[in-house]
């Protein structure tokens, strides 16, 4: 049984532990008589968590919903070889590099990199993969 | 019998007064795992009834939960 010490603000890690399985999650600041109730309550083969951080779970999961959601909603419009370039950009590789993994001119993936900041409506390639990246797209690639 | 606990935290002192804390109530078996890899851990079949860590120690959660 693994309990968690943690303070309010590791929303995302805590998520990550809850996926694999830790039992509770206590906040430091916790009053010994509250940690002995959450020991209690996972050796007895339950959970706890602390009301701050079962907030922040439920918080986070909630915004982790509405992520899937925006997966679904990928635009139409968006191409798999837009994809395909964010997925590269955010790799960290520039136009050139690009062009020369994917076999194309530099200008093709220049006018590809243009329509996706386009159709996002964000400032640059950066955020354009940022953006991409955030919604879980990368993974239409592979589709 | 009671419960084996084990505090991982970056904090020795804080370890130690947690452990100091539990002791006193006859439940609880309490002992620091300061200076014990995850790994060892793991490896030598010591896992105790509940392991209490410090979320910033990430390998530690990595290697327990896996």
């Amino acid at each position: 049984m693994i309990l968690l010490l943690a303070n309010v603000g590791n929303e995302g890690d805590l998520l990550e532990c809850v996926e694999a399985g830790v039992q509770g999650c206590i906040l430091e600041k916790s009053s010994l008589e509250d940690l002995k109730q959450a020991i209690s309550e996972v050796v007895a083969g339950g959970v706890y968590f602390s009301p701050e951080m079962a907030c922040s779970v439920f918080r986070k999961f909630a915004e982790n919903s509405r992520n899937a959601r925006n997966v679904r909603q990928k635009p139409d419009e968006i191409t798999p070889r837009e994809l395909e370039i964010a997925r590269l950009i955010q790799d960290g590789l520039s136009n050139k590099q690009i062009a020369s993994r994917l076999s194309l001119s530099i200008y093709t993936v220049k006018n590809h990199v243009h329509n996706l900041i386009a159709k996002l409506d964000v400032d640059g390639r950066v955020e354009a993969a940022e953006y991409v990246k955030r919604h879980h797209w990368r993974r239409w690639i592979d589709r | 019998m009671a419960y084996a606990i084990r505090i991982f935290h970056a904090s020795l002192m804080f370890s130690q007064s947690l452990v100091a804390a539990l002791s006193e109530d006859e439940r609880f078996s309490a002992s620091v795992a300061n200076g014990i890899s995850a790994n060892e851990l793991v490896a030598g079949g010591k896992l105790p009834d509940v392991a209490i860590i410090d979320l910033h120690l990430p390998d530690h959660l990595a290697v327990i939960l896996t």
